[in-house]
């Protein structure tokens, strides 16, 4: 028995109609793919953002705040913590590396991040593409996706950057009216791309921001940048990075910071309960998706049905000529799998194509760079989407092979 | 079960219908019956033509020998072979084997060339039609006078879509030609036509034909005549 003539003269008939159906699978598949595919995507890429911050320390508060502004660079004013902290940090034996993170000013829409030079290029791991990294004052460097070029010389402006109808690159009235002018910064280099938000960062001596907003140096008297910093009275931080030397010591530190009733916190704890707020919404999405690929294989099935009913004679004159009901069977059956699986392939494309459509927004938004790949999982779906499509079209092919010839040759 | 017949190399064989009935009860409805045949008989090779009165009985005749339809009563006789008695799977392969069937409107699948029309019955049984098969078709579309095998069925005139038919009827090496009003839809040249290519083409293959029609030039070719009114026969003259 060979029907594959059969089915594609009986696809051949169905025009647009095939199309539509091949579109709505596709359709069906496609969200599945791209919420299993776009969330994945983002547990990873928000996780390698936090990589480098294995400790992020802040004055009592929202510890959801203190993440989102330190790693993810989502600004907002926090409560300042004393500068004796980083003084404290800098000189305990179990820290590996202790960095202050000061913001406030902005530069062409980009936040200006007063730091170190350790922690601006993460703790020895980034060399920059493009120059050098700042060695003194009055120089900065930016990171992959800043629009500034390197040699160029600004004045950076007191506010916070990326509101929302504040181009990137571009300077608005109200950095305008804010400009520090007595300070100046040079773009010495640029750093390589890390995927993170902090690619959109300006960084710069954090000696420089506190003496813009006449904060001191944090030194005594010495004219260097960086460790140690030991001021007599240091300006207030909001927040700050630690690489403690082990794991332990990691542990120890956090019970000992906060104790001392400040925030302390690995940002992985905040992403497991972000990962499990997005995977809730996602299950619920999913499920929400399987019941709408369900919808469509009830239309679809119905249209087969509906199209194998057109077609009594058509198949009725098949069997008075010998085919016999498994040949109808086939031929319906086969027909309506191909379609499931051209919407299925379709719904793949279709599926990674819209991941990556919102991994653009996602981007464009917070500068996280959102890869989508398609994976495992994302074939199973669509392979479990088919099998369930192939079962449902049984039953139109049922329906074809049934009742009496002579009537279905009667039309 | 007898299944001889099923070697295409088989000869005929006598067709024999014994007190057929075909009783139709629908629900609400009082039992019709439409077709009561005591006996007929229709030796190897040999046509018969069924004529009568539209709705006399002659498409459920045709339905009946040719295995698409169970009479309600009676048996009928494919030499040895009682189809009658056979399941559906086995009256299939039987209809397949010996029964070669022609529609008054050629029922052509439209999206098919010629040629894979002619061949699509060769397809019911097997995965690859046989180089023999494919032989065979191309020399049945140019026996029945068409000149591209690749043309759609779709752009046939009806005259040329009936040779279709036929030839796609013919390709399994029927025993018994079953043809429903094969001359009903043409003009009358194209009629004539496929009258001499039925005629013609089971004579060579030493095929039983069947034909209902109403066309009397066709029919006087015939061997015999079957008149059927309200589903009995009312005269049967040998010709």
């Amino acid at each position: 028995m060979n029907p594959w003539s059969m089915i594609l003269a009986d696809l051949r008939s169905l025009k647009r109609v095939g199309a539509v159906i091949v579109l709505l699978v596709a359709v069906a598949v496609a969200v599945g793919i791209a919420l299993g595919a776009q969330e994945r995507a983002f547990r990873r890429a928000s996780a390698a953002a936090a990589d480098d911050f294995p400790l992020v320390v802040g004055a009592a508060g929202s510890p959801t705040q203190l993440v989102l502004s330190a790693v993810y660079l989502r600004l907002e004013a926090l409560p300042l913590m004393e500068g004796e902290v980083l003084r404290r940090l800098g000189a305990d034996e179990r820290v590996a590396g202790v960095a202050p993170i000061a913001f406030g000013d902005v530069i062409h829409g980009h936040p200006l991040i007063g730091t170190t030079a350790d922690f601006a290029s993460r703790w020895g791991r980034l060399k920059p593409i493009e120059g050098r990294m700042f060695a003194e004052e009055g120089e900065a460097v930016v990171g992959a996706a800043v629009k500034i070029a390197v040699g160029t010389t600004f004045e950076p402006s007191h506010g916070h950057a990326g509101g929302e109808h504040h181009a990137l690159g571009e300077e608005d009235v109200d950095e305008a009216k804010h400009v520090h002018a007595e300070t100046h910064y040079t773009v010495v280099g640029r750093l390589p791309a890390t995927g993170g938000p902090w690619d959109r960062a300006v960084m710069a001596p954090v000696e420089n921001v506190w003496e813009t907003h006449g904060l001191g140096n944090g030194h005594e008297g010495e004219d260097h940048i960086g460790a140690p910093f030991d001021a007599e009275k240091l300006p207030g931080l909001p927040a700050l990075v630690v690489k403690p030397k082990s794991f332990a010591a990691a542990y120890q530190l956090r019970a000992e910071l906060r104790g001392k009733g400040l925030a302390a916190l690995f940002p992985a704890e905040v992403l497991v309960e972000l990962h499990q707020l997005i995977g809730d919404v996602g299950e619920i999405l999913k499920i929400a998706s399987a019941v709408d690929d369900g919808l469509v294989f009830l239309a679809v099935t119905t249209l087969f049905v509906t199209i194998g009913g057109l077609r009594r004679r058509r198949y009725a004159t098949l069997r008075a000529l010998g085919a016999p009901r498994g040949y109808i069977l086939a031929t319906v059956w086969g027909g309506a799998a191909i379609l499931v699986a051209l919407g299925c392939v379709g719904g793949l494309a279709l599926g990674w194509a819209g991941a990556r459509l919102v991994s653009e927004i996602l981007g464009a938004q917070s500068g996280l760079v959102v890869p989508v790949s398609l994976e495992t999982p994302d074939f199973l779906w669509a392979g479990a989407v088919f099998l369930a499509g192939s079962l449902f079209a049984l039953v139109p092919a049922f329906l074809a092979g049934r009742g009496r010839i002579v009537d279905g040759l009667a039309g | 079960m007898p299944n001889t017949a099923a070697v295409p190399e088989a000869p005929a064989e006598r067709l024999t219908l014994d007190r057929i009935a075909v009783v139709h009860t629908r629900k609400g409805a009082s039992p019709f019956t439409s077709l009561a045949i005591d006996r007929l008989d229709v030796p190897a090779g040999r046509s018969l033509g069924v004529s009568g009165p539209s709705g006399a009985g002659k498409s459920t005749l045709l339905h009946v020998v040719a295995g698409l339809e169970s009479p309600s009563a009676g048996s009928i006789r494919w030499g040895e072979t009682r189809l009658e008695t056979m399941g559906e799977g086995a009256r299939d392969r039987w209809r397949r084997a010996i029964v070669g069937f022609v529609f008054q409107d050629f029922h052509l699948v439209d999206e098919l060339s010629i040629f894979e029309n002619v061949l699509l019955p060769a397809r019911f049984a097997s995965f690859r039609a046989s180089a023999e098969a494919r032989a065979r078709a191309g020399s049945l579309i140019e026996r029945v006078g068409l000149a591209d095998p690749q043309r759609r069925a779709a752009v046939l005139s009806r005259g040329e879509r009936q040779r279709v038919a036929v030839a796609r009827a013919l390709i399994g090496r029927p025993r018994l030609l079953v043809a429903d009003e094969p001359t009903a839809s043409l003009d009358a040249e194209n009629g004539a036509a496929i009258a001499d290519l039925l005629i013609e083409a089971t004579r060579e293959i030493g095929a039983t034909l069947l034909v209902a029609a109403h066309d009397r030039a066709l029919l006087d070719r015939l061997d015999r005549e079957l008149r059927l009114v309200a589903g009995r026969p009312v005269a049967e003259d040998a010709a």
